[in-house]
């Protein structure tokens, strides 16, 4: 469900077809991968996730695989701040 | 800082926005059909408030003290306090021009802080202080830009974004207590800044916003501050009938407004012909929603919250049902 909640909305930004977005799908490159973008999917992925990812991170993902790992990366980090 | 001030309350305020409307529709040619329907889509604005060359923004703040202080039947001020980025000149403080033009007694204590879209509440915080240290029973708190001319003319993602507007509004003496939250943190700031000197190659001097910075900036610091202020004072989050949050856009204010869990109705927004106004966005949306808020009986628990250029952020919690908002004037150069 998360994960669709961010297809759905990379989508919606980029202006593609959803069963055209795969984990392979590259963002740098689309014409509509700008801060604008970027921004949407910060809050996106918070809202989904419960992580705060910051612009440059995500703007530095060069597929949506990258922003899957990007996200994966931070909830570890935030259990092991909890786990401390 | 976290400080209350009892005694103390907002009894007026108003707004003047410049006549010149500029419909971002008109910007395609420019920018492209798709790329400003899809900007305007996610923004919330569809117009902006654009002053003309001879159009300062102590002439927008003027116009809104002097209709305030009319319709309030005030006779006397004791300060005031300008809340701008784009103060009229380097000196004298625009505060102090405003005294003159305004007619107000040379006893007056005037001066000039540096803010933009936190600014409004520290204005309130600064008219409080005035108020509570024993000198001044009434003080007009006058703020908002200018700050179309520090729009690079290519630059979409602010062009799309900022209008200008100026507020006044009046501080005094009562029945309220305002606490106030308010936070600094210099380390961000090359993510809204503009330089001294105008420069073509460069852009410097023209205002530079890393908008993704700033997003994350306030979802980070503004849902957390506003539950510190709800414990200070405490309310629970229902109780509080408008939360007032600066204008950047629709889609962070929508993105807020979730993230803490609140009602639409209670989190107006008044974005979509005037965009973001800095430090006059909170007093505007006041003057644009307060009928609906009033009638919803919104007003006797509020809390106004503004964040953005330092980085700086700050909001207070206020009875605002007794103070008198007047709608929107128009302010037409001559």
């Amino acid at each position: 469900m998360k994960t669709e909640a961010v297809f759905t909305e990379l989508a919606r930004l980029l202006e593609i077809d959803r069963v055209e977005l795969t984990l392979r799908t590259p963002l740098a490159g689309c014409g509509n991968w700008d801060s604008l973008a970027v921004v949407s999917m910060m809050a996106t992925i918070d809202t989904h996730f419960n992580v705060t990812v910051k612009g440059h991170e995500v703007e530095q993902c060069k597929t949506i695989n990258d922003l899957f790992l990007l996200i994966e990366h931070k909830k570890q980090r935030d259990n092991t701040a909890i786990g401390e | 800082m976290n400080t209350s001030f009892e005694n103390i309350s907002v009894s007026g305020i108003a707004v003047a926005l410049p006549h010149n409307k500029l419909e971002l529709s008109s910007l395609s040619q420019l920018y492209g059909t798709n790329e400003v329907q899809r900007i305007m889509a996610n923004t919330g604005i569809s117009a902006v408030r654009v002053a003309d060359a001879q159009t300062k923004t102590s002439d927008l703040c003027f116009m809104a003290a002097r209709e305030l202080i009319a319709k309030m039947t005030v006779n006397s001020v004791d300060a005031i306090v300008f809340v701008s980025q784009t103060h009229d000149a380097v000196m004298p403080a625009t505060s102090v021009m405003l005294q003159h033009r305004l007619g107000l007694s040379t006893n007056t204590v005037a001066f000039d802080i540096s803010y933009g879209c936190s600014g409004y509440v520290y204005g309130l915080y600064q008219a409080a202080m005035l108020i509570a240290a024993g000198g001044c029973q009434r003080v007009l708190l006058c703020t908002g830009d200018v700050i179309t001319p520090l729009l690079y003319p290519t630059d979409k993602h602010v062009r799309l974004v900022f209008g200008d507007a100026g507020s006044a509004t009046l501080i005094e003496r009562g029945n309220d207590c305002l606490s106030f939250i308010l936070r600094s943190d210099g380390s961000g700031m090359d993510h809204l800044k503009a330089a001294k000197q105008k420069n073509e190659i460069t852009h410097d001097g023209y205002l530079h916003m890393n908008g993704s910075a700033i997003m994350e900036f306030a979802l980070r610091e503004v849902p957390k501050m506003i539950a510190e202020l709800l414990q200070v004072k405490n309310w629970h989050a229902e109780e509080v009938g408008s939360y007032v949050l600066h204008q950047a856009n629709e889609f962070m204010l929508n993105y807020l407004r979730k993230k803490m869990a609140l009602s639409k109705e209670a989190v107006p927004i008044a974005v979509e012909n005037t965009g973001n106004t800095s430090s006059a966005s909170i007093p505007l949306t006041l003057a644009l929603t307060s009928d609906r808020l009033r009638q919803e009986n919104r007003l006797n628990k509020a809390i106004l919250c503004g964040f953005g250029v330092g980085l700086s952020w700050a909001a207070t919690s206020l009875d605002l049902s007794k103070a008198l908002i007047l709608s929107p004037l128009e302010y037409l150069s001559h």
